[in-house]
C-alpha cells in the first residue's frame, strides 16, 4: 500500500515541480517553505520534540546540504530538460557512485555489476544522440532550453554528481536501515532534522539571492 | 501570477510533506533494491505521464535508449539485490576511513 502511495506521490511531486519551474523565478524559497513545513508536520505527527530536530539537525547538516543541492539542482534540471532526460541521466547515479564507494566507504563494486551498467551507459548514450537527431536540433534532451543546451548538459551532470555524492553521505551516515533499527519515531525524528537543517539552507540561498550574491545565471 | 499558478505552488507543499512520510515508511517496509525499483517504476510513470501531459514525444532512436536505460536499471537493481542477499555482498577492499 505505502509502496504505490510512493509512486503516486513521486510522480505528482515530479510533475508539479516540472510545471513550478516554468513560471517560478527561483525556487530556493518555496524549497525552505517546503522543508520546514515537512519537518513541523512530522515532528507534531510523532510528537518529536525540538531538542530532538535541533540536535539532528546540527549532526546530519553537511547530509542536508547535500540533500538540498541534490533537490536544487533537480529542479533547476527541470527548468532545462524533459523529464524523460532526467530520467536517463538520473540512471547514471549508480555508475557515478560505484568509485565515490570505492573511496570513500572502502567497497569495490562486483564485476556482476558491469554489463547492467554498460547497459544503462549504452541506453543514455542512444538517448542522447536520438535526441540530437531531432528536427529543431536540439529535440527532447533539451527540451526547455534550446537556446542553451551546454547550461542544461551542466545542470543535469552536476545533479547527477551530486545525487550521488548524496547518497554516498547518506548510506554513511545511517548505514542500513536495518542498522539503524527504531520505529516510526525514530525516523520520523531523523527526517525532520534533516528537514529542518535542509529548510535553513535553502533560507539562506534565497536571502542570499536576495541580496544579488547569488548567481543568477540559471535563470531563465 | 494566475490563481491556477498559486494553487500549484501551494498544491506542492503538502505533496512534498506526504512524500517525506511516505518514503520514510516505505523505505523501512522494504529492501533497498525494493526501494530502488519502485523508484525505477515511479521514473517510468512520470516520464509517460509526462508525455500523456502534452511533453514532446522522443524521436525512435530516443526512445529505443529510453527502454535500454530502464531496462539496464532494473538489471542493475536485480544483481545488486543478489549480491547483497549473497555471503560475497560485502567484501571491504580497505578499511573505512572514519
Amino acid at each position: 500500500m505505502s509502496a504505490a502511495a510512493y509512486c503516486a506521490l513521486s510522480v505528482l511531486v515530479s510533475l508539479l515541480n516540472a510545471h513550478v519551474v516554468t513560471f517560478l523565478p527561483s525556487v530556493t524559497l518555496l524549497l525552505a517553505v517546503q522543508a520546514a513545513s515537512t519537518c513541523l508536520a512530522l515532528a507534531l505527527a510523532s510528537r518529536v520534540s525540538p531538542r530532538e530536530v535541533c540536535v539532528g539537525a546540527v549532526r546530519e547538516f553537511p547530509l542536508a546540504c547535500m540533500c538540498s543541492a541534490a533537490l536544487w539542482t533537480r529542479l533547476e534540471a527541470n527548468r532545462h530538460a524533459s523529464q524523460s532526460t532526467i530520467l536517463v541521466a538520473r540512471h547514471l547515479v549508480p555508475l557515478v557512485i560505484l568509485p565515490m564507494e570505492r573511496v570513500v566507504l572502502g567497497r569495490r563494486a562486483s564485476a556482476e555489476l558491469a554489463a547492467p551498467l554498460v547497459a544503462v551507459a549504452a541506453g543514455a548514450f542512444a538517448f542522447a544522440n536520438g535526441g540530437r537527431e531531432a528536427e529543431d536540433g536540439a529535440g527532447v534532451v533539451f527540451a526547455a532550453a534550446v537556446s542553451s543546451p551546454r547550461r542544461g548538459r551542466v545542470v543535469l551532470a552536476a545533479h547527477v554528481f551530486v545525487t550521488a555524492a548524496q547518497l554516498v553521505m547518506t548510506k554513511r551516515s545511517v548505514g542500513s536501515g536495518r542498522e539503524r533499527g527504531g520505529g516510526r519515531r525514530r525516523r520520523a525524528a531523523y527526517a525532520a532534522g534533516v528537514n529542518a537543517a535542509m529548510a535553513l539552507v535553502f533560507l539562506a540561498a534565497s536571502i542570499l539571492r536576495e541580496n544579488s550574491a547569488f548567481p543568477s545565471r540559471f535563470l531563465p | 501570477m494566475t490563481s491556477a499558478r498559486r494553487w500549484t505552488i501551494l498544491a506542492t507543499i503538502p505533496a512534498s510533506i506526504a512524500i517525506v512520510r511516505v518514503q520514510t515508511e516505505t523505505q523501512a517496509a522494504t529492501s533497498a533494491a525494493g526501494f530502488a525499483a519502485l523508484n525505477n517504476a515511479a521514473k517510468a510513470f512520470s516520464v509517460l505521464v509526462a508525455f500523456a501531459v502534452g511533453e514532446k514525444a522522443p524521436t525512435s532512436a530516443s526512445l529505443a535508449g529510453l527502454v535500454a536505460t530502464f531496462a539496464g536499471g532494473l538489471w542493475y537493481v536485480r544483481v545488486s539485490a543478489r549480491l547483497k542477499a549473497g555471503p560475497e555482498a560485502s567484501r571491504p577492499g580497505k578499511t573505512k576511513r572514519s
